[in-house]
């Protein structure tokens, strides 16, 4: 129950300091707009053409686009998010003051991107609700309840990419530059903007690493053709591979980083 | 039993080195040892003044005792909390005023502000506004607990420092140089409000770390003198005022 009103807190400091900039949460929305668009044009020049590589996702390329895009977010603000939290927490000089307090460190990282989260999450929305309302995309066979187990794999297995970064930044004070190298190859070979399957050999063997191209698969095709979960275990099994493996991982290199900036007293600096 | 006790705290810092130091001599390390064996007690219900100059790790030792730099050895006990092993535990019991106004959302009022550090203290709904309220009327807050916190001038914002640090009213207040930043007046009004009200009414033990000989003078019941790394003294204000003279002792070659 505390964490819950902690996490209430926190969520609703974040969206009070993002409102007070009016412009920038309006041009979100205008930018999600143009961006969905821009895809529903590109998407034009595919019509009345049957592309095979898109026939296991229905087929069209707009929709498939769509639910890459929308989706793939998740990837940027798991990675960003616990990194920027950090840095900053740092540079506006709140994050010692977060520290002195009895909520432990952990605590006080998760929940200060939770907000990032539910913001990300509204984006999905509403560049889905264009897809849907302005641009005629529809999902008659949806498998909405396996989409959002799939949702919730998807965010725990990026946002464990998402603590490792927070452990370099917090050690190093700078971007990590590997959070910029992961998101890279995940939008080159992850399947964001074109399937997969159209990658030469050693891409697609490459992408099988990455949690985002079983997210997206996984996704496109419980959103696009209704598959069961049965049907994209394989994808599951992909997304629970990657967490446990770089779950440990991630945990222990945030908390070396932590330890290593209490030896330092380096907790403040940027 | 004191409300906080150090013994044979140790802290050295490895210095950061240019790159081409590192390249030369990747395996050497240059460390300078900022605390060397503090012993310190602070009395239940004292205003204990920390005074060292610049660089004499006061700010290192209120870190230390806040949990946020871990000490290389020593003892640490905060109302006979071992603060090392159980320091959630300690931080409980601690309110920590910084010295850095900006460690708050400047984008919030300031009563938003209270609220949010109120949650991290598990202090919420109706507990929250009740003690934000209560703490609003003490400082003489009222008036400014709507505004932003970037449209507050100075003095309030040291007072809002002050408030957030009481809000799980813990029984130990660690202030950094609280008066830094202030003119002579809001200076002086703000030492008064802390032996006054902190102190002689409210009850609160409190460790306040300056450089300043007058403001230490001022307020201060004792004093511990910190400088090279150990507490060359501790006791009574009027006692410790006489030594003041062995802090800068070593100091003469360095720049104003």
């Amino acid at each position: 129950m505390s964490l819950l009103r902690k996490c209430w807190a926190f969520v609703r400091k974040d969206f009070l300091t993002d409102v007070s900039y009016r412009l920038a949460f309006a041009g979100q929305l205008v930018f999600t707009f143009f961006m969905v668009a821009a895809f529903y044009f590109f998407a034009r020049m595919f019509e009345g053409h049957e592309i095979a590589s898109l026939a296991p996702y229905g087929g069209a390329y707009f929709p498939f686009v769509l639910v890459g895009v929308a989706f793939s977010s998740y990837l940027g603000v798991a990675i960003r998010s616990f990194a920027d939290t950090i840095r900053n927490a740092q540079v506006l000089g709140t994050l010692e003051a977060l520290l002195v307090t009895p909520t432990p460190v952990g605590q006080v990282i998760v929940l200060s991107s939770v907000y990032d989260f539910l913001a990300t999450s509204l984006r999905v929305v509403v560049t889905l609700a264009f897809g849907v309302f302005i641009f005629g995309v529809r999902f008659p066979d949806a498998n909405w309840t396996g989409a959002l187990l799939v949702l919730l794999l998807t965010i725990v297995s990026f946002s464990f990419l998402g603590v490792l970064s927070a452990g370099v930044v917090l050690a190093f004070k700078r971007a990590d530059p590997s959070s910029w190298l992961v998101q890279g190859l995940s939008y080159l070979l992850g399947g964001v903007y074109y399937p997969v399957s159209v990658l030469p050999g050693w891409g697609q063997t490459l992408a099988q690493i990455l949690p985002i191209t079983h997210a997206l698969e996984a996704m496109r095709r419980l959103l696009l053709t209704g598959a069961s979960l049965a049907e994209v275990s394989g994808s599951l099994l992909g997304l629970i591979i990657f967490s446990a493996a770089a779950g440990p991982v991630s945990l222990l290199v945030f908390w070396a980083a932590l330890r290593r900036v209490r030896r330092e007293g380096s907790l403040s600096q940027f | 039993m004191p409300a906080i006790e150090l013994r044979a705290v140790r802290k050295r810092f490895t210095q950061p080195r240019p790159l081409s130091a590192i390249l030369r001599h990747p395996l050497r390390f240059e460390r300078i040892q900022v605390l060397d064996g503090v012993d310190l007690s602070v009395p239940r219900g004292s205003l204990t003044g920390l005074l060292g100059p610049n660089g004499a790790g006061k700010t290192t030792l209120l870190r230390i005792l806040a949990g946020s730099i871990s000490p290389d050895a020593g003892e640490l006990s905060l109302l006979g909390i071992d603060a090392l092993r159980h320091p959630r535990r300690a931080l409980g019991k601690l309110g920590v005023v910084l010295g850095d106004e900006r460690s708050f959302f400047w984008r919030l009022t300031a009563e938003q502000n209270l609220q949010f550090f109120a949650a991290l203290h598990d202090l919420h709904g109706k507990a929250a506004k009740q003690r934000i309220r209560e703490l609003a009327q003490r400082f003489g807050l009222e008036g400014e607990l709507g505004k932003a916190f970037r449209n507050l001038s100075t003095g309030w914002r040291h007072r809002l420092a002050l408030a957030r640090a009481l809000l799980h009213d813990p029984e130990v207040l660690l202030m950094d140089e609280p008066t830094s930043g202030l003119d002579p007046g809001a200076a002086e009004r703000a030492c008064g409000f802390i032996a006054e009200q902190l102190v002689a009414k409210m009850g609160k033990t409190v460790l306040l770390a300056t450089h300043k000989l007058d403001e230490a003078r001022q307020i201060c019941d004792r004093l511990a003198l910190l400088a090279r790394g150990h507490i060359l003294y501790q006791g009574s204000a009027s006692e410790a005022l006489a030594r003041t003279s062995e802090l800068y002792a070593d100091r003469a070659e360095e720049p104003a």
